[in-house]
């Protein structure tokens, strides 16, 4: 009964009998049996790389606080680095699969949202922030007279580039697990608590709405041309991420805020010319108080503002991309990009930026469909970055080999172009973004029928699929990374009024209704639910459909 | 530069662990709060960063939402003026700074920015 308690734990909340029967179907049985005319290459499922990019991102998930192994860069001139943006992309990333490639196996997924969130709330993260809040002479503002004294809180007021990203992942989590981890009072709580300096400990506690309701105000309050960064600094960039968060807001808790911002921030992006339309660089930044906008662009900002902005209006991104291709596309494959990356010690500048840029830029293609380019520069990644296994994870470990070689190519990578910018332009086959915000997850899709219960270190789910038309789940699971002889999972959410056949590899396993496999590989719930027990020596591809 | 033996090594490093262990006794102490401390409010006031002279007392308000005697976690938003912005003006932001006695010992937290969304953190040390 072991098995039967696993699933009352985490998948049923109902009785549950079990009903075993003795049945062995007859092959004559197969060319009728509901289910048998499923071709499981017909729905999205996960290549071996793809899914170690995953598995690569579920295990960052899980390092313990503090410890940021594999997210490390030497981005020393930017405050916060990059593990922030790591994180919330991530994040991201998981959501783009979760719902595009197995919207039917959540648990994995929401798990490591979640962790990959609550990091976000790690002071590690956000404390960068009471530095940049100081603002300064030389960088924020030209017309101040010194630093500022700056304030702790990171939601309060600007802080796009944490708070913005919170938001999009925060609300993205809540739309596709609805489980109010981030709705509460205290969703996102950021503790300072400093021994050796500060004024002493204060905490700040924020819903996902309080943050939704501060960045739309401060859309407003800037009229709508972008919350700042820092203190009289915004990028157009980083705007794109928390507009996606009101959107997903807007879904959940139909407030509106997105509906309002978007058009204008568009119309603000064309009329101040964001996008500059003789060189066709975006604006790095703009200095709010005094006007002035810093160009040239980079394609680290062009790519970062291009692959999101085409996730809520792929119209004005795509015109953009356009220009940006012909900037960049041939100086990335030729090694003149990498050419000059600065020199370690650079003053203003980080080799770090080299790799950002190419994988931005691969993540931009990757977006708006751009399937020649994408392929292009994923090509040169496995060529040239270095990739690795390491237990079922698939990613580009970092090197700061940036000089390039004989024939021009750069072998540099960067921590967050390893773990999921590159990751994101295989996983984005093209309006992957597009899609998710255009299609949330209403009551149907949340209470489809999943599968649960999946051991992860021995079990790889590559499919997991619903057909709302055929009444059929679409599961194939493949051994690893760590072997099993024999391994279970778990189906909920099946009609319980309904009967149901499981056939494995195109063959009845058994069907619900007083029927089973004489192998007893699967227990029949009272409630609906099923647990299948299964051989994993090699992939087995599941259907669970309704017997018509 | 001097040549080091090891014998001096040693002795040096040895002579840093009382050091080290000090810090790390009052690093412990920091967060091990005495909830029989007696920890009281002494002091509670809100200010005008703009104007010093904007100044609003808060302590009964502080000591109904802590009146102790163990650790407390103060809101420290506009419930410690009534709801109001005392200088009236949404640009600018307030200070709170609450003193409180553990055992007679004055202890100090803020001035931190006076905010809806945030709370103080009252202890006692053991």
């Amino acid at each position: 009964m072991h098995g039967i308690r696993a699933i009352k734990r985490r998948c049923l909340t109902g009785a549950i009998t079990l009903a075993l029967a003795a049945f062995s179907a007859p092959a004559s049985l197969l060319a009728v049996e509901s289910g048998a005319d499923i071709n499981a290459a017909d729905y999205p499922s996960l290549t071996d790389k793809e899914l170690g990019h995953v598995r690569r991102m579920v295990d960052l998930s899980r390092q313990l606080p503090g410890d940021w192994s594999g997210m490390s860069d030497d981005l020393w001139s930017v405050a916060e680095r990059t593990q922030q943006f790591q994180l919330a992309y991530m994040a991201m990333a998981l959501a783009l699969v979760q719902h595009q490639y197995t919207p039917a196996y959540r648990e994995l997924y929401k798990e490591s949202m979640y962790q990959l969130i609550q990091k976000l709330t790690n002071p590690d993260i956000w404390e960068s922030w009471l530095n940049s809040s100081r603002a300064g002479t030389a960088f924020a503002d030209p017309d101040g007279a010194d630093v500022q004294r700056g304030w702790v809180d990171p939601i309060r007021k600007y802080n796009i580039m944490l708070k913005g990203y919170l938001l999009q992942a925060g609300a993205m989590y809540e739309m596709l697990h609805r489980d109010g981890a981030f709705t509460k009072a205290d969703g996102f709580t950021f503790r300072y608590q400093p021994f050796t300096w500060g004024n002493g400990p204060v905490t700040f506690r924020y819903s996902l709405s309080d943050v939704a309701e501060i960045v739309y105000k401060e859309f407003v309050d800037g009229n709508y041309e972008g919350v700042m960064c820092e203190p009289n600094r915004m990028f157009p960039a980083c705007n794109q991420l928390p507009i996606l968060g009101l959107l997903t807001h807007d879904q959940i808790f139909d407030t509106g805020y997105a509906a309002d911002v978007m058009p204008k921030f568009a119309r603000n992006w064309v009329e101040k010319q964001y996008t500059n339309p003789v060189t066709k660089w975006n604006v790095r930044h703009i200095y709010v108080k005094q006007g002035i906008r810093e160009e040239p662009g980079t394609p680290v900002l062009d790519g970062w503002a291009g692959s999101w902005m085409h996730a809520w209006n792929p119209e004005l991104a795509e015109s953009i991309y356009a220009g940006q291709k012909e900037i960049y596309l041939d100086k990335f494959l030729n090694g003149e990009y990498a050419s000059h990356a600065p020199q370690p010690g650079y003053a203003n500048g980080n080799r770090t930026l080299v790799s950002l840029g190419f994988s931005q830029f691969a993540f931009m293609a990757a977006e708006v469909g751009d399937t020649e380019t994408r392929a292009a520069l994923l090509d040169y990644a496995e060529r040239n970055f270095g990739p690795v296994w390491k237990d079922g994870a698939y990613y580009y470990p970092r090197s700061d080999d940036y000089a390039p070689d004989a024939e021009g190519n750069s072998h540099g990578v960067d921590t967050w172009s390893g773990n999921v910018l590159l990751a994101l332009a295989r996983l984005d086959k093209g309006g992957g973004f597009l899609k998710l915000y255009r299609e949330p997850w209403g009551e149907a899709e949340l209470n489809a029928p999943q599968v649960c219960d999946i051991d992860d270190i021995t079990t790889s789910v590559t499919q997991a699929w619903y057909d709302e038309e055929k009444d059929a789940l679409i599961v194939t699971l493949k051994p690893g990374p760590v072997a099993a002889r024999r391994v279970k999972f778990s189906v909920q959410a099946l009609d319980k009024d309904k009967s149901w056949s499981v056939l494995k590899d195109g063959h009845l396993l058994a069907q619900s209704g007083g029927k089973a496999s004489a192998q007893g590989e699967v227990e029949w719930a009272s409630d609906g639910g099923a647990q299948i027990s299964t051989d994993l020596d090699q992939p087995h591809t599941f259907i669970i459909a309704a017997r018509k | 530069m001097i040549p080091m033996t090891r014998e001096t090594i040693v002795k040096n490093w040895l002579g840093s662990v009382p050091l080290a262990l000090s810090i790390f006794a009052a690093t412990q102490v920091s967060y091990a709060a005495d909830p029989t401390a007696g920890l009281e409010i002494t002091s509670c006031k809100v200010f005008s960063e703009r104007d010093d002279k904007l100044v609003q007392d808060c302590a009964s308000v502080a000591r109904k939402s802590c009146p102790g005697p163990g650790t407390c976690e103060l809101p420290i938003g506009m419930n410690l003026t009534e709801g109001k912005d005392i200088d009236a003006n949404p640009e600018t932001w307030e200070l709170v700074k609450v003193e409180f006695s553990c055992k007679g010992i004055a202890h100090l937290n803020g001035p931190h920015y006076q905010n809806d969304h945030a709370t103080m953190t009252l202890a006692c040390q053991k």
